[in-house]
C-alpha cells in the first residue's frame, strides 16, 4: 500500500515537472511584435543622428514648408525628419539612467526599511517626497541649477525614489517573513548572505517589473520638461521640445507637431504594454 | 436529481484529471467523495456547478441537473442555477466572505423566495440572529463565526443541491459538528442532496449514505457508506481507510519509555507573548504561560491543543525565533541563550525545525538539494565531497529520491516537500526535531508514510521529537507522552496510553471526545445511536431522532443509487 501511493505521488510529481519544462515562459506573438516595435523606435532614437539627411541646425527651406522632405520644415526652416532623428537620444537616455538609479536606490532603501522592522523613520521621510508633484520638483531644480540634462535626470530620480522605495519595501516584506528566511536565520546564516541568496533573487523580478512602469513615468516627465522649454540647449532638441517649438505653425505644417508626438507614443505605448505583461507574469 | 456520466476532464498537455467518472445523486441523499490529494475531488465538485477550472478542459461526458445538461446551458442560465438551486462551500469557507459587507448582506443577498429569514439561517448554524450581530462585518467575528456565516450564506438560497469541498479540514471542531448536523438536518427536513468532498473519513462516515473513492481521477470503489468504509475491496481504498487516524482503534506507542535522568531538552517556566494593535489599542497576547516540560533522549512528546492554544509560539520560543518573556530553555542541562543568533553552532544544530509549510521553507528560486546543502555547509561545516556524501545520506534517511534534489520546491508533491524538510533538519545532526503540524496539510495516506518515516529515523538515530499537532489520534499513535495546551498553559502531560484511558484535565476530555474515529462513528451508525465523538453540545435531541430514523439506510438502500445498480 505504501509503495502504491508513493509510486503514484512520484509519477504525479514527475508529470508536473514535465509540464513545467514543456511550457517554459514562451513569449506570445503580441509580446514579440511589441518588442520589435520598441526595438525599432529605440534604434531610431540611438542611431538616428547617423541616419539623418541633414544636421539638426541646417536650414533647408522656408519655415513650416510642408512639402520639403518627409515631414516638412520647422519654425526656422530646419528639416523635421532630421531633428526627429537627432532628438531621440535625450528622451531615451535620461529616463534609462534615471530609472536605473532610482530603482537601485529605492531597492536598497526599501529592503533596508523592510529588514530593519522599525522602518518608520525611512518611510516617513520618503513620504515627504512622495507628496510633491514630480513636475514641480523638476521646475524647482531647473530654477536653481539651470536646464542641464543631469538636472533633469536628478529631478526624475528624486521624484521616483519614493515610489521605488515603497514598492521594494512591500515586495521585500513577505520575502523577509517567509519560511526560508526563518530557516536561514535558524542555521545562523549572516544577514548579508541572506540578503544576497534569498532576498535578492526573489525580489529582482517584481522590482524590474516596477522599473518598467517607472521608466514610462520618466519619459513623460522628460517630454513634459522639453515641452515647457527645459529641453536640451538649442540647436539640440528632443521630441518634447519639438512639439512646443512647432505648435505655433501646426496649421501650416502639422507634421512638425504630429511626428514628435507620434514618436513619444511609439516609445511609451509598447514600453507600457511590455512592462505590464512582465509585471503580470511576475505576479503569477 | 444530479447525474454525472463518463466525465472526462483533462489538464495541461492532456494529462487526465478525471476519467470516466459516473455518479447519481438523488434528493435527500448524501454522497461522499473521498480520496487523497490530487485525486480530482475538487474538480469533480466544481463540475457539478458546470464549472471547469482554468487550464483544464472538458474532454467528454455530461453533468445533468434535473435532466438538463449543465455544459450545454448558456452562461446566464448556468449562473441563475448556481445562484438559485445550488449551494457551494469552498475549502476555506471564511475566505468566501466579502470583507466590506455586513453579516445581513452576506446572508441576505443570496436569499431567494421561500428562503428562511436571515435570523433563522444564522440560528441554524448556532449563531445569534439578532440585529447587533447582523450589523457586524466579517473582521468583527472570530474565525469560527466567520466560517459559520459562510455556511449560512451558502445555504441561504434554499438549495436543492449542496456541494461541500473539504468542509472539515480547516474549521474548528465546533463548526465541524455544526456543519455535519446541518447537513443531516437539511437532508431530513428539506430533502437537500449533498455532495461531500473530503479526505476526512470519520466525517464522511457520519453523514454519508454512499461513498465514492476517487484515485488518480478514477472511481476505484463505490457503494454504501458503511460497507465501503468498513471493508473496502479496492487496494487503494483499503490503504485510505487503514491510514485514517483513529483514537479508538489505534494502539498507543509502547516503546521503551526513555529515562528522564538527563533530559536532552528542558523547558522551564517558559512565558511568551506578542503584542497586537497600536497606540491605545495595544495589548499583549499571552501565548505561552509558565510552560515546563522535559524531553528524554529517543522520546517523542506530542503537544496538542486547539488553534490559538500556543503550540507554535512555544516551538518558536524554544528554537530562539521568538523572545521569551520569562523562563529558560536547557540543552543537556545547560541553559541556552534565548535568541537563535546568540546561540553557538552546537546549540543551533541541536534543535531543528520541520515546519508546517515545508514548500515555503525552501527558497523558491533554488533547488531542494541546494537548500539542504546550505544547512550542511553552515552547521556541520562540510565542504565538497564530504558535503555531497552527507546530502546523499540524509536524502536516504528521509527516503527521498536523490533525483528530486535538483528540483525546485514547487515541483515536488506535499509529501516530498515534507521529506525534504526532514532531510534538511537531519543534515544538522540535531538532538531534537521540532515538528510543527507537519502532517496537517497532507492526506491521510501520505500522513501515515511521514509518521512511519519519523518512527524509523527515531529508531535508527535515537533522536528526540517534539511533535506539535492538533490531531489527538495521531499523537496517541505516535508519541510516548502527550502534553495538552489550553490558552497557553500546559494543563496535562501524561504517557499516551494512560492519557487516553484517564484524561485528567477538562480540556483533555474535550479533545478526546472530539477526536476523530472512523471505527467509533461506524459502530455508532450500525447501532443507530450517535457516537461519542459527536456527543457534544450540538442540538442533541433532534439529531438523535434523525440518526435513529435512518441508522441503517446505507446498508439497506436496495438499488444502489450511486451506481444505479444493486449494491
Amino acid at each position: 500500500m505504501t509503495t502504491l501511493a508513493g509510486h503514484q505521488l512520484r509519477e504525479q510529481a514527475a508529470a508536473r515537472a514535465a509540464r513545467l519544462r514543456a511550457h517554459p515562459l514562451r513569449p506570445s506573438v503580441a509580446t514579440l511584435a511589441l518588442s520589435a516595435l520598441l526595438g525599432a523606435v529605440v534604434t531610431v532614437a540611438v542611431a538616428g543622428p547617423l541616419m539623418a539627411p541633414h544636421s539638426e541646425s541646417a536650414v533647408v527651406a522656408l519655415p513650416y514648408e510642408g512639402s520639403a522632405g518627409w515631414f516638412g520644415t520647422d519654425y526656422l526652416g530646419r528639416d523635421v525628419l532630421s531633428r526627429i532623428l537627432h532628438g531621440g537620444r535625450p528622451i531615451i537616455l535620461i529616463p534609462v539612467i534615471a530609472t536605473a538609479l532610482s530603482t537601485l536606490v529605492g531597492a536598497v532603501l526599501g529592503v533596508a526599511a523592510a529588514a530593519l522592522r522599525r522602518d518608520d523613520v525611512i518611510m516617513r521621510a520618503i513620504d515627504l517626497f512622495a507628496v510633491v508633484p514630480s513636475i514641480l520638483v523638476a521646475l524647482v531644480l531647473f530654477h536653481r541649477f539651470g536646464a542641464h540634462p543631469w538636472v533633469l535626470t536628478l529631478a526624475v530620480v528624486v521624484s521616483s525614489i519614493p515610489f521605488t522605495t515603497r514598492f521594494a519595501r512591500s515586495a521585500a516584506h513577505p520575502i523577509l517573513s517567509s519560511g526560508y528566511i526563518e530557516q536561514a536565520r535558524m542555521i545562523g546564516e549572516p544577514l548579508p548572505a541572506i540578503l544576497v541568496r534569498d532576498v535578492l533573487p526573489n525580489l529582482i523580478r517584481p522590482v524590474l517589473a516596477d522599473a518598467g512602469l517607472r521608466f514610462i513615468g520618466a519619459i513623460y516627465l522628460v517630454a513634459a520638461a522639453g515641452f515647457l522649454g527645459f529641453g536640451p540647449p538649442p540647436p539640440s532638441t528632443d521630441w518634447g521640445s519639438m512639439i512646443s517649438e512647432n505648435i505655433g505653425g501646426a496649421g501650416l505644417n502639422p507634421w512638425g507637431v504630429i511626428a514628435p508626438s507620434l514618436m513619444v507614443l511609439l516609445l511609451t505605448i509598447p514600453t507600457n504594454l511590455l512592462a505590464d505583461r512582465f509585471a503580470r507574469r511576475v505576479a503569477r | 436529481m444530479i447525474g454525472v456520466r463518463d466525465l472526462d476532464i483533462r489538464g495541461h498537455l492532456d494529462a487526465p484529471i478525471l476519467g470516466g467518472v459516473c455518479l447519481d445523486l438523488e434528493r435527500a441523499r448524501t454522497l461522499a467523495v473521498v480520496g487523497g490529494s490530487g485525486a480530482g475531488k475538487t474538480t469533480l465538485g466544481l463540475s457539478l456547478l458546470g464549472f471547469i477550472r482554468r487550464g483544464m478542459r472538458l474532454a467528454g461526458g455530461e453533468v445533468e441537473l434535473e435532466g438538463r445538461s449543465l455544459f450545454a446551458l448558456p452562461e446566464r442560465e448556468l449562473r441563475r442555477l448556481r445562484r438559485e438551486a445550488i449551494a457551494y462551500l469552498p475549502q476555506n469557507p471564511a475566505s468566501s466572505l466579502t470583507p466590506t459587507l455586513r453579516v445581513e448582506s452576506l446572508v441576505g443577498e443570496r436569499r431567494t423566495e421561500g428562503s428562511p429569514s436571515a435570523e433563522q439561517l444564522l440560528e441554524s448554524v448556532q449563531l445569534p440572529g439578532d440585529r447587533a450581530f447582523q450589523r457586524r462585518f466579517p473582521h468583527q467575528l472570530s474565525i469560527g463565526q466567520q466560517q459559520r456565516v459562510a455556511i449560512a450564506r451558502a445555504i441561504a438560497n434554499d438549495p436543492g443541491l449542496l456541494i461541500l469541498d473539504e468542509p472539515t479540514s480547516s474549521v474548528d471542531p465546533t463548526t465541524q459538528q455544526v456543519l455535519l448536523a446541518l447537513v443531516e438536518r437539511l437532508r431530513d427536513e428539506r430533502g437537500v442532496a449533498t455532495l461531500l468532498i473530503s479526505h476526512d473519513l470519520p466525517s464522511a462516515g457520519r453523514v454519508a449514505d454512499e461513498v465514492i473513492v476517487l484515485s488518480g481521477g478514477r472511481v476505484v470503489e463505490r457503494g454504501g457508506a458503511l460497507r465501503v468504509l468498513d471493508s473496502p475491496a479496492d487496494p487503494y481504498a483499503r490503504a485510505l481507510v487503514s491510514a485514517s487516524p483513529d483514537i479508538a482503534a489505534g494502539q498507543p506507542r509502547t516503546a521503551p519509555a526513555p529515562s528522564h535522568a538527563a533530559p536532552v531538552l528542558g523547558v522551564d517556566a517558559l512565558c511568551a507573548g506578542y503584542s497586537v494593535g497600536r497606540g491605545r489599542g495595544k495589548r499583549t497576547i499571552h501565548a505561552a504561560r509558565d510552560v515546563s516540560f522535559d524531553l528524554a533522549a529517543g522520546e517523542t512528546l506530542a503537544l496538542i491543543g486547539r488553534s490559538g492554544s500556543g503550540k507554535t509560539t512555544i516551538a518558536r520560543t524554544v528554537l530562539g525565533l521568538h523572545p521569551p518573556a520569562a523562563g529558560e530553555v536547557r540543552l543537556g542541562g545547560v541553559r541556552v541563550p534565548p535568541r537563535v543568533r546568540q546561540r553557538d553552532r552546537p546549540q543551533r544544530a541541536a534543535l531543528q525545525l520541520v515546519p508546517q509549510d515545508p514548500g515555503r521553507s525552501f527558497n523558491p528560486r533554488r533547488s531542494i538539494g541546494d537548500g539542504i546543502l546550505r544547512t550542511i555547509r553552515r552547521i556541520p561545516a562540510l565542504r565538497g565531497a564530504a558535503a555531497a556524501a552527507r546530502l546523499t545520506h540524509v536524502l536516504e534517511l528521509a527516503q527521498l529520491d536523490p533525483a528530486l534534489a535538483g528540483r525546485r520546491p514547487r515541483e515536488l508533491s506535499g509529501g516530498e516537500q515534507q521529506r525534504a524538510a526532514i532531510a534538511r533538519a537531519l543534515a544538522a545532526e540535531p538532538r531534537v526535531l521540532i515538528c510543527d503540524e507537519i502532517t496537517s496539510a497532507l492526506d491521510t495516506i501520505v500522513q501515515r508514510q511521514i509518521i512511519d518515516l519519523l518512527k524509523r529515523i527515531q529508531d535508527e538515530t535515537g533522536i528526540s521529537l517534539l511533535f506539535i499537532t492538533h490531531d489527538l489520534a495521531l499523537a496517541h499513535a505516535f508519541a510516548h507522552r502527550i502534553g495538552v495546551l489550553s490558552e497557553g498553559r500546559l494543563v496535562e502531560i501524561a504517557p499516551s496510553g494512560q492519557f487516553a484511558r484517564r484524561p485528567q484535565a477538562a480540556e483533555s476530555r474535550v479533545l478526546l471526545e472530539s477526536a476523530p474515529s472512523l471505527s467509533r462513528t461506524l459502530a455508532a451508525r450500525r447501532d443507530g445511536t450517535p457516537s461519542a465523538a459527536d456527543g457534544d453540545a450540538v442540538s442533541g435531541a433532534s439529531r438523535n431522532a434523525a440518526s435513529g430514523a435512518r441508522g441503517n439506510a446505507g446498508e439497506h438502500a436496495g438499488p444502489d443509487p450511486v451506481s444505479g445498480r444493486s449494491a
